[in-house]
């Protein structure tokens, strides 16, 4: 036995009550986690989207090239930090019926920009001295079992090589994670120069370019000034911030997340009191038993420690099982095709885990700060007299 | 040799405040408790007898006067000492014998052990002993609804030696026992007086617990009216108490009670 045990022995005292704060404490953070990831997943498609990242693309629509040589007139520009380009390649790998999202890029550039893929410097490296080198994401690399050196021929739907079909040999040369689990890790990059030069159409021509601002505060003026820049040319440009296709999304979202803040908020401060209440309840009927305790040596702080760490353990667990419910909620509904299609990553966040964390402990301290302090500051004598 | 004292009782005060008057429990009081010595405090229901125990043992404090405990005042120090020295050298026996209610034999005993940098095995041949000596091995897995008055207090008991005090407080140890089992609580307490040294304070109602005694004091309205050394039935007390009853009138070994209380 040990104090954990003491703890526990008072938990059993009264079963019903400890599985009835228990299970209001569950709910909550099962509804915390549940909701808090489901709010998350819709926002992190904007979150993912630096707010500095500007996508500059042709003004009829985005499948229509822009002429190579607007990335050096954009580059030079001022504003801009790092400018990187990439051109739609139609992949797919052996199934036609089965489209994978995949792009000719420029290597050099194009990590620096979309900081949130990440590999090591030596693959990267790798990748960028191999001309017909490929870059894939983990998923796509796992879903067809290619390692690093395979060479595979990777066929597209809207070109074809030069020297007849619709394939092009590549080498995996490297393999990406995302930085967080949001990240998609489905795709697969070629270097543009070999695409560019193998193709039979196209000519000197890229899909679209992206590029980071040294300050987002200017992000307004330079988007004006890129599409100014090329207005009454053969290619007028649009420019946007990535964060703007999903802008009227999140806006919409804006009240959801207040809604959501709201309920539990109110969740919260029921519970707040609920189990507050049932602790200093406990407490009082264990007053003469604190006495003995004190009798027996127990100093103030041990005294405190205890029904503390009781209301901690209380909210600790249940919060944690609540958690846990709400993850295996989550991964059963990520699972679900529709569901995918609205919220692409739907998983219980380590923010939102972290966030849980501090309310678990927040609720804990609180509702067993006052009753800890009363106990603790029991008179001895009269603790012992009660009957 | 003369017998070290153990506690130093002197002028000492207790009142409490109900509504506006103060009611004195008593005051003045005047006593000395030599180590060793098996003490009986009997007297009337409200004498004050709990309240004395509980000075003696630090969990009050008193309103006038001091006890000295091996010549040191104890009362003033902070709380957290008082705490630190009761887990050392103090145990509590109860009438009620206030026993965890979830917890085992072997649990209720272990408690103060909790106080103490003692590994798990330390602690759980500790508990073994002393449950070894209240002889309810057996029952060490037992819940305290599961065994009877007797076999709790003894409980109580293992859990007052287990930390192995110098000094057993006990408060009508066997006021919910009947006889048999009350002579089974008393025998254990002279073992542990006589074989452990455990200087023993009891307050009792029982004439029966009292004849366990060596010495008997007895309150009333809050004097010591009456002193004396006990006459036990056991051949090795009655040795004693006389040795030290011839030798009151040299050595101030004993009580020192004298007439306890100016009102
Ligand atoms: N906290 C308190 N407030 C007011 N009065 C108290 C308090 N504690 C004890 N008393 C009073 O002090 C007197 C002595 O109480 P105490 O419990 O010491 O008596 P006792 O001799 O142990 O009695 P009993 O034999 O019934 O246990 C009683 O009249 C009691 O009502
Ligand atoms: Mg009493």
């Amino acid at each position: 036995m040990n104090s954990f045990f003491l703890l526990l022995h008072n938990i059993a005292r009264n079963k019903v009550r400890w599985f009835l704060n228990s299970f209001a404490l569950i709910v909550a953070f099962f509804l915390f986690g549940f909701l808090g990831s489901f709010y998350s997943a819709f926002e992190s498609g904007s979150e993912l989207a630096a707010n500095d990242r500007l996508i500059v693309m042709n003004k009829i629509n985005f499948t229509q090239p822009l002429p190579y040589s607007y990335i050096n007139k954009v580059d030079t520009m001022d504003g801009v930090k790092q400018l990187t380009h990439a051109s739609w390649f139609g992949a797919y790998y052996l199934d036609p019926t089965d489209p994978l999202i995949g792009y000719a890029v420029d290597a050099d550039t194009y990590l620096s920009v979309y900081d949130n893929y990440v590999l090591d410097d030596e693959l990267l490296t790798n990748w960028q001295q191999t001309p017909v080198g490929m870059l894939v994401g983990r998923a796509m690399a796992e879903r067809y079992g290619w390692l690093i050196g395979d060479k595979v021929a990777v066929s597209s739907n809207l070109f074809s090589h030069k020297s007849g079909g619709q394939d092009w040999e590549v080498l995996i040369s490297g393999i990406y994670d995302g930085k967080d689990a949001q990240t998609d890790t489905d795709q697969l990059f070629l270097h543009y120069d070999y695409f560019a030069q193998t193709r039979t159409s196209g000519g000197n021509t890229i899909g679209w370019m992206v590029l980071n601002t040294e300050n987002a505060k200017d992000n307004d003026a330079i988007m004006v000034a890129i599409d100014d820049r090329f207005e009454n040319s053969a290619a007028e440009t649009r420019t946007t911030t990535e964060r703007q296709f999903n802008k009227a999304f999140v806006e919409q979202l804006g009240s959801i997340g207040l809604i959501i803040t709201a309920v539990l908020s109110a969740v919260f401060f029921a519970i707040l009191l609920v189990v507050g209440n049932s602790i200093s309840m406990t407490v009082r009927e264990r007053t003469r038993e604190i006495g003995v305790l004190k009798a027996l040596g127990f100093s103030r702080p041990q005294i405190f420690k205890l029904v503390l760490s009781e209301a901690m353990f209380l909210t600790l667990s249940s919060g944690t099982i609540g958690l846990a419910l709400s993850y295996f909620a989550l991964d059963a509904m990520g699972k679900i095709p529709q569901i995918q299609s609205i919220v692409p990553a739907l998983l219980l966040t380590p923010s939102t885990v972290l966030q849980a964390v501090v309310y678990m402990l927040l609720l804990g301290g609180i509702t067993g700060a006052l009753p800890a302090y009363r106990a603790m500051s029991l008179n001895t004598v009269d603790a012992l007299r009660r009957s | 040799m003369g017998v070290d004292k153990l506690f130093e009782i002197k002028s000492l005060s207790k009142s409490f405040i109900k509504g506006k008057t103060e009611v004195s429990i008593f005051s003045n009081l005047n006593m000395d408790i030599n180590q060793g010595d098996f003490l009986a405090i009997m007297g009337p229901s409200g004498s004050g007898k709990t309240t004395l125990l509980n000075l003696i043992g630090g969990i009050d404090k008193p309103t006038q006067g001091t006890v000295l405990y091996r010549g040191r005042q104890y009362h003033d120090t902070t709380e957290a000492e008082l705490s630190a020295w009761r887990a050392q050298h103090v145990g509590f026996v109860f009438q009620s014998f206030n026993l965890m209610p979830m917890l085992s034999a072997a649990g209720n005993v272990e408690l103060p052990l909790l106080l103490r940098q003692l590994t798990r095995s330390q602690r759980r041949e500790k508990v073994m002993a002393a449950l070894e000596l209240v002889g309810l091995v057996d029952r060490k897995g037992h819940k305290p609804n599961e065994m009877s008055g007797g076999q709790n207090q003894r409980v109580a008991v293992a859990r007052a030696i287990v930390g192995d005090p110098d000094i057993l407080l006990c408060d009508e140890p066997t006021g919910n026992l009947d006889r048999e089992t009350a002579t089974q609580v008393l025998d254990i307490l002279r073992l542990l007086n006589q074989e452990f040294k455990k200087t023993i304070i009891m307050v009792t109602h029982d004439p029966l617990a009292a004849q366990y005694a060596k010495h008997r004091v007895e309150l009333d309205k809050g004097m010591i009216v009456n002193k004396e050394v006990v006459v036990a039935k056991d051949a090795v007390v009655t040795q004693e108490a006389t040795a030290i009853k011839e030798d009151t009138a040299g050595m101030s070994g004993e009580l020192v009670a004298e007439k306890g209380v100016v009102t």
